[in-house]
């Protein structure tokens, strides 16, 4: 059966919360549909679930290819609805499967209804091709592909060929 | 030397023409073996798709040829590699590099668009300095409505340039023109 990749996005989020204890109950229905969530081995205890992944994946025809996939040590479910998550570790692909961005933090909060990440702690990130950013403070957007620092951004790109450009 | 570079910046001032250096040497050196562009800001925006990253609040570039600061930066990631398209820099734009005798070059403007292309047969890597830039060398200074420093040529032209000629202490007129006849 083939389902919408928000859909699955969606059930994907639903089954962390569930997971985390929200109490959410799928439908069998939904349950079935949405092969390509994998939690990846968590164990959940007193509302938390530990060592979770949550793939995103891109739009036909493509549908196939994970386009994000977020992982965290330890998942907590907060007030406001968002999900605090401990060691995040989010890899996002290019259409090719190709890496194209890899944020690492220690914590940060995750809204699976805007899919936003965003943390007020220290982090590291990394492109496909090399470059780092470090800062402190980031919000990510999932759907828009956007990363935004809020303090003490430090970036580095790599300039193999400069020093054989040298005049 | 002296004499030559005032002479030229005389006459390019005259014609309010283009200044091209065809200096012997090298006008850039590179200041160590590091092989990657730094930039530090207070915040910072990227999206991911576009390839491209807007610093912002005190932003400054540390790359091994060229140092920059300002306030807003844009830059354009190439399409495949780390390496950068180009960079705008706006509002309180500072840049310093070393000229080929290792003496500092100190440019300010209110705007610098710095473009950076590798190819097979060439180097592409120009900055443009603009809005009221002024270009400070070891012989003077320059101003004029675009300065442009090419790394790859080794050249730096001025449109409708004026520069005013530092005179080192003890030194008159004649000692940098020669002797009078």
């Amino acid at each position: 059966m083939k389902s919408h990749p928000a859909t699955i996005a969606a059930l994907a989020c639903r089954l962390l919360l569930v997971l985390v204890g929200l109490g959410q109950t799928l439908s069998a229905q939904e349950t079935n549909a949405p092969a390509a969530v994998q939690i990846a081995t968590p164990s959940a205890s007193f509302g938390r679930v530990k060592n979770f992944s949550v793939p995103d994946y891109f739009e036909p025809p493509n549908q196939n290819q994970m386009k994000s996939l977020l992982r965290g040590a330890e998942a907590a479910p907060q007030p406001d609805g968002r999900v605090l998550i401990r060691d995040l570790h989010v890899e996002t692909y290019r259409p090719d499967g190709a890496t194209e961005f890899v944020i690492r933090a220690p914590e940060c909060l995750y809204d699976a209804a805007a899919q936003v990440a965003s943390s007020a702690s220290r982090f590291e990130a990394r492109t496909g091709d090399g470059i780092v950013i470090r800062g402190e403070g980031f919000r990510w957007q999932q759907t828009g592909s956007t990363f935004n620092i809020s303090n003490r951004v430090h970036t580095v790109i790599p300039q193999p060929d400069l020093v054989a450009s040298k005049p | 030397m002296k004499t030559f570079l005032l002479f030229v910046s005389i006459i390019a001032a005259a014609t309010g023409g283009v200044i091209a250096q065809p200096a012997p040497g090298t006008l850039f050196s590179v200041n160590g073996p590091t092989t990657a562009t730094e930039i530090i800001s207070k915040s910072a925006h990227f999206d991911l798709k576009a390839r491209t990253a807007i610093y912002l609040g005190d932003v400054r570039v540390k790359d091994p040829r060229i140092e920059l600061s300002c306030e807003v930066l844009t830059v354009k990631l190439d399409g495949s590699g780390g390496k950068f398209q180009n960079m705008i820099a706006e509002t309180n734009v500072v840049m310093e590099c070393l000229d080929h005798k290792g003496q500092k070059i100190r440019g300010t403007g209110g705007k610098a668009i710095y473009t950076y292309n590798v190819t097979a047969t060439y180097t592409n890597d120009v900055m443009e300095l603009m809005d009221n830039p002024i270009l400070q060398t070891a012989q003077g200074t320059w101003q004029g409505d675009v300065i442009t420093l090419d790394r790859g040529k080794n050249t730096v032209k001025a449109t409708n340039s004026r520069m005013h000629i530092t005179q080192p202490a003890g030194t008159t007129n004649q000692s940098i023109l020669g002797p009078t006849p």
